[in-house]
């Protein structure tokens, strides 16, 4: 599902304005989109009339909107390295994650995303490592509901 | 009668999302006597906290406004007559 957001506002000579911004997130409220439509005019001399969410469904999906966007809190397991990061899962199986760490390259951290009852979903795979910053990507398995889910890092030291 | 001129102004907005993806943000009429820079500054706070805005490419999740500009065009109307 992807979701816009139409602002409607009018200039200081009175005449209507209406923008368009794409790629609204699906699961956020009518009240967090009208407050960021409203703030959005706040920059500007334009007047807020009011605003129009648009839900735009494939017809692949199944009805009711298919699976949520995921976004779990990153918590690391080991204290002393500070760890960082978002989640999103793109509706396609896959999981994509970000993670800013205070560690050097030579250690590569190992994800585990699990879901709510701890059953693990998937591992970290394809790992760039970017300067400081780690960029993953988790594979999840096919089909499971990732409404909820929270990921656990832990620190693997190269042995070698 | 002699050619006429008219300004307009457009502010862009550059978000950044988890993936390192960005995307521009436009809107006609910013309010130049305003403290612009402060308020874009807590607009990025409130969208990371509330996710309202996702990447393009992967839905990642919306870091901050990387960056931001102000864009005037001047327009002269010629005079044909």
């Amino acid at each position: 599902m992807e979701t816009s957001l139409i602002v409607n506002t009018t200039d200081t000579s009175n005449k209507k304005i209406q923008k368009t911004i794409t790629y609204a997130n699906p699961n956020a409220t009518n009240a967090n989109l009208k407050l960021f439509a409203q703030k959005m005019t706040g920059l500007t001399t334009n007047t807020f009339e009011g605003a129009n969410r648009v839900n735009k469904q494939d017809v692949d999906e199944p009805d009711g909107g298919g699976s949520s966007k995921l976004t779990p809190t990153f918590t690391a397991v080991f204290d002393r390295r500070a760890l960082t990061g978002s989640y999103t899962y793109n509706g396609d199986g896959e999981v994509f994650g970000y993670a800013e760490t205070s560690v050097f390259s030579e250690v590569i951290p190992e994800l585990l995303l699990i879901d709510h009852q701890n059953k693990i979903l998937g591992f970290s795979e394809d790992v760039d490592i970017i300067g400081s910053d780690v960029t993953l990507k988790l594979y999840a398995s096919e089909g499971e509901n990732y409404a909820a889910a929270s990921c656990i890092a832990s620190i693997v030291e190269d042995t070698e | 009668m002699a050619d006429t001129q008219s300004v307009t102004y457009t502010l862009e907005m550059v978000a950044e999302y988890a993936d390192g993806d960005t995307r521009t943000i436009t809107q006609e009429n910013p309010d130049t006597s305003i403290d612009l820079a402060t308020k874009i500054k807590e607009l990025g706070a409130f969208c990371k906290a509330t996710q309202v805005i996702i990447g393009d490419k992967t839905g990642a999740d919306f870091k901050r406004f990387k960056s931001s500009r102000t864009r005037r065009r001047t327009i002269t109307k010629l005079d044909l007559s």
